[in-house]
């Protein structure tokens, strides 16, 4: 480390790699907003999307992923993580969505790694986006578990009330449901809508 | 028919963690709906949740994990999430489908108990 670095370490000028972990539950619109912010700002995909439960199953990331807003620059590493549940019956993927036996137990076995992989990661984030399907009620003990836990360990967190696109959304009840707690920001991933707002929130929790 | 195990504050705090989070675990694979006084924590909830994951089982009978919920004290705040800032009063641990909440709100918790999937 030159002399120069150590000064502007000193000065806290040293440009920090900011880690955007994208919480939440299964099939919230983790993934499509990762994506969105990925694309719109680097022209990257973070991961696949699929209307099938636990389409992530392992930790994505895009780095260095350049957020400019208000005359700052913000280096980003996306983090999208698999979604966070209590519980994962393969013969749900074979009822539901079709799939083999086979093919559904290893996508079951694949998902619970990779909730055990979300809970580890959630140490490694700077800011949560936690993403919300703002079409459900948001009292699910899952999003009370994740929110918890970010609250301990001082995370910031902002709240995407994901999927406005939908005529069934409620973005309001999520607004009352965390009123004063947590940024909340109606937003739809897959349209881009509100998309600069949340950027905005993203810029300010830095 | 559902068995329903009450577990007090005293008896859950006397328990390490280890010893706690397997005596969930093994009660709930044998179909029993435990009710925890003082409720566990968001941190030891995920901790949990782990646990959990990795004792899923894919053989019959199949243990697809399992439900969480909680019910905090009422407060005169509107929010429910400020709520959850306020005292956890307990916590249910149920096999996976075998309860559906009906209502939840700051004076009621209300669930249906359902035919778990075959479990143990």
């Amino acid at each position: 480390m030159n002399a120069l670095s150590i000064l502007s370490n000193l000065l806290g000028k040293k440009r920090k790699i900011v880690s955007i972990g994208f919480c939440g539950r299964v099939n919230a619109g983790k993934t499509t907003l990762a994506n969105r912010i990925a694309k719109d700002l680097s022209g990257k995909i973070v991961g696949e999307v699929s209307p099938i439960p636990h389409e992530t199953r392992e930790t994505n990331k895009v780095e260095h992923v350049k957020l400019k807003f208000d005359g700052k620059t913000l280096d980003m590493t996306l983090v999208d993580l698999p979604g966070i549940t209590t519980k994962i019956d393969y013969r749900k993927f074979m009822e539901d969505h079709g799939l083999t036996k086979e093919e559904s137990i290893q996508r079951a076995k694949e998902a619970t790694r990779g909730v055990v992989e979300a809970i580890k990661m959630l140490d490694e984030i700077d800011i949560a986006l936690m993403v919300l399907d703002c079409t459900k009620p948001p009292f699910d003990q899952i999003d009370l578990v994740i929110v918890g836990n970010l609250e301990a360990k001082q995370i910031p967190i902002i709240i995407c009330a994901n999927k406005i696109d939908l005529p069934e959304a409620d973005p309001k009840l999520v607004e009352e449901t965390f009123n004063g707690s947590h940024a909340v920001i109606p937003i739809s991933a897959l349209t881009g809508e509100n998309i600069d707002f949340l950027y905005k929130n993203i810029v300010i929790a830095t | 028919m559902s068995k329903l195990d009450l577990i007090s504050k005293d008896a859950s705090e006397k328990l390490d963690l280890e010893t706690k989070f397997t005596m969930i675990i093994d009660k709930v694979k044998n179909g029993t709906i435990l009710v925890l006084e003082g409720g566990l924590s968001p941190e030891e909830q995920t901790t949990l949740i782990s646990r959990v994951m990795m004792q899923i089982n894919f053989e019959e009978p199949p243990f697809p994990g399992l439900e969480l919920i909680s019910f905090f004290k009422e407060s005169s705040n509107s929010s429910f999430w400020k709520r959850s800032k306020k005292k956890l009063i307990f916590t249910v641990v149920a096999p996976s489908s075998a309860v559906e909440i009906l209502r939840q709100d700051s004076e009621m918790l209300s669930l249906l108990l359902k035919d778990a999937y075959s479990q143990a």
